[in-house]
């Protein structure tokens, strides 16, 4: 079959199940597709195809023993933050270009454990900063919906590889919005769970405090299944939670009826790009007629999520990403004078401008002087930031909105910086409060029609946050929308066009 | 009243360093066997890998209670772990873990007798743990 990429996460499930289909072949599918189509699209830094094909193998095996599991033989990628033994971990950049990991993430454990079968590392901005894959050291990656613009970021090269159907999941992580606006920009279903459900073992850190990693696939069923290999206590993370997990994907099937939607009115004030206030308003009419009732709310705060983050983040980032210092692993200058060239140089060379820019702004918020009145005070705010959320939360159950103020731009359109964080403006406050939130494919924008221009209408998001734990009613908010509208199910031209 | 030396009173601060008798590190759990051979205790943790996270080591903390209890000092019920950056060859994170506002043990003092069998009372400010490096050559 040509097509086994077309079929959904649980019919390639239940076709391995039943013996119809072989973890070899579909692995072979996907490494062939990747072979032909990635060189336009840019989605992977390293394919492991030999290694998968073994993985494979071993599935099928497996299955023939009677010891596979319900997600035994799918292929899966993951972004290049995650440590995997053997096998170059980039981080998107090139201090670690050289770096080939000595363990396993606790999320690469698990999904081997499962019996997943890893197709390869995804491209991604470098060291998870920033919000277009373009500052990745391995080349931007492209939307496959239009191959100007960005896939977001920085799990960019993840969500370009579903959009492109180069895999069917991925695993990505999520700081300030990493996982929620590349799925937006792609079309797909991303989750951020609360912090502390997935552990960061082996996760390359870039903000302790904020980071986490997630599922990203083309549903919330598909995504509900991978949570439940990666969620859960790890004692090698100190900041993992004990909290019981729950089979996601058992719990796809629950009402909305009753549900309390809350729509912040400081989102409707902003100015919302194109097609996508109406997208979103279409989606919430969907979540009504399913038993959801809309109320609206405020949330005070969501002006300060911003300035918060972009202290707080850098500032922690900054103590991260000390040890590349060029002595036990990554770049390292050509002769070296002394330890200060050594590690000025190394650094200096290692690091793209992005990077370097937050290392910079993180450190002087963090020096003496200045420690109270940018670090300590942005912490302050980021405690009233997460009590204005749990103040929404005695209103309603879920906070709706936008994942993105506008769909996929351009590449090379934000060359101000500050221009690129300021579309970061629905997600961000999520991870500063540490509340788990989804963005889902709720249409299309339409208004993109440069004279010229041919690209496809281009995916927009509808995000729903809630509360600390709150991960299975998200996913079965979403499971019942996607049962009732196809947005998930549509396809990129390059997809298609890929045969 | 204190003793005037040409108008002056001598007041003398010592910040002592001293390891704990645990069995493995304060955060990874690497033995700490002394003179073993160089980078057969390292783990993860200590070379600083990418990745790779502290998990406290609950011993650590029982011994540090312990000498806050024997300097009749006020345990810390909520203590802190800080980061102190800077670069250093003996640091491979580029930080050391240590704490800085809330240490585990607070203001005690240890009474100690003179040549003349009077008590003297030494106050201590505070105790805390941290990270430290055994040895560095470079």
């Amino acid at each position: 079959m040509s097509d086994l990429h077309l079929l959904s996460v649980s019919d390639q499930m239940a076709a391995l199940a039943s013996g119809q289909l072989s973890s070899v072949e579909l692995t072979r599918h996907y490494l062939d597709r990747i072979a032909r189509l990635d060189p336009q699209v840019n989605s992977f830094i390293t394919v492991t195809a030999e290694q998968a094909l073994a993985q494979a193998q071993a599935a099928d095996q497996a299955r023939q023993n009677g010891t596979a599991g319900p997600l035994t033989g799918l292929p899966v990628a993951h972004k290049d933050i995650v440590c995997t033994q053997g096998v170059r971990t980039s981080c998107g950049s090139r201090m670690l270009e050289s770096f080939i990991a000595p363990y396993n993430a606790t999320v690469i454990e698990r999904c081997s454990a499962a019996g997943l079968v890893m197709l390869g590392k995804t491209n991604m901005d470098e060291f998870a900063m920033g919000s277009t894959s373009e500052s990745s050291y391995y080349g931007p990656t492209r939307n496959p919906w239009a191959l100007d613009r960005v896939p977001g970021g920085s799990s960019g090269g993840a969500a370009a590889a579903i959009a492109a159907d180069l895999a069917p999941l991925a695993t990505g992580t999520d700081t300030g919005g990493s996982i929620r606006q590349p799925a937006a920009f792609c079309g797909l279903t991303g989750l951020k769970p609360t912090y502390g459900r997935v552990s960061r073992f082996g996760m390359i850190a870039y903000a302790s405090s904020l980071d986490q990693g997630g599922p990203m696939a083309r549903s919330a069923e598909d995504c509900a299944h991978l949570l439940n290999v990666m969620a859960g206590h790890d004692g090698r993370d100190s900041t993992s939670s004990p909290q019981p997990t729950e089979n996601y994907a058992a719990q796809l099937g629950q009402s909305l009826q009753g549900l309390r939607i809350g729509l912040p009115r400081q989102y409707f004030a902003k100015g919302l790009d194109g097609d996508v206030e109406q997208r979103l308003r279409e989606a919430l009419a969907v979540l009504e007629s399913l038993g959801a009732t809309l109320v609206d709310i405020d949330l005070q705060r969501v002006d300060d999520a911003i300035p918060a983050y972009y202290l707080i983040a850098p500032a922690e980032a900054s103590s991260n990403l000390s040890r590349y210092d060029g002595v036990r692993y990554g770049h390292r200058c050509a002769q070296p004078r002394d330890l200060t060239d050594l590690y000025t140089r190394s650094r200096s060379e290692g690091f793209g401008p992005e990077v370097q820019r937050r290392i910079l702004i993180g450190t002087y918020a963090l020096s003496a002087g200045y420690y109270d009145a940018y670090y300590l005070k942005a912490q302050k705010v980021r405690r009233l930031i997460r009590e204005d959320f749990l103040q929404a939360f005695t209103q309603c159950d879920v906070i709706a909105g936008p994942t993105t103020p506008s769909a996929a731009y351009k590449l090379g359109a934000k060359q101000d910086p500050v221009s690129m964080y300021l579309g970061d403006l629905y997600t961000i406050a999520v991870n500063l409060a540490g509340l788990p939130a989804i963005s889902a494919p709720c249409g299309f924008d339409s208004s993109y029609s440069d004279s010229g221009d041919h690209s496809a209408p281009l995916p927009v998001g509808l995000q729903l946050i809630g509360p600390d734990w709150s991960e299975a009613r998200l996913l079965a908010m979403v499971h019942q929308y996607q049962q009732h509208t196809d947005w998930h199910t549509q396809r990129a031209p390059l997809a298609v066009q890929g045969g | 009243m204190a003793k005037l030396i040409h108008g002056w009173e001598v007041v003398i601060g010592l910040e002592i360093h001293c390891q704990l008798n645990t069995q493995s590190k304060i955060f990874s759990g690497s033995a700490t066997t002394f003179g073993a051979e160089p980078n057969t205790q390292a783990s993860l943790v200590d070379l600083a890998m990418p990745g790779a996270l502290p998990v406290l080591n609950h011993d650590a903390v029982n011994k540090a209670i312990r000498f806050g209890l024997g300097i009749d000092a006020e345990i810390g019920r909520a203590s802190v772990f800080a980061r102190k950056n800077y670069f250093y060859p003996d640091l491979p994170k580029g930080y050391q873990i240590s704490q800085f506002e809330l240490p585990i043990v607070g203001r005690g003092h240890i009474d100690i007798t003179l040549a003349d069998g009077s008590v003297k009372r030494i106050g201590i400010t505070r105790a805390h743990l941290e990270e430290d490096a055994g040895k560095s050559l470079h």
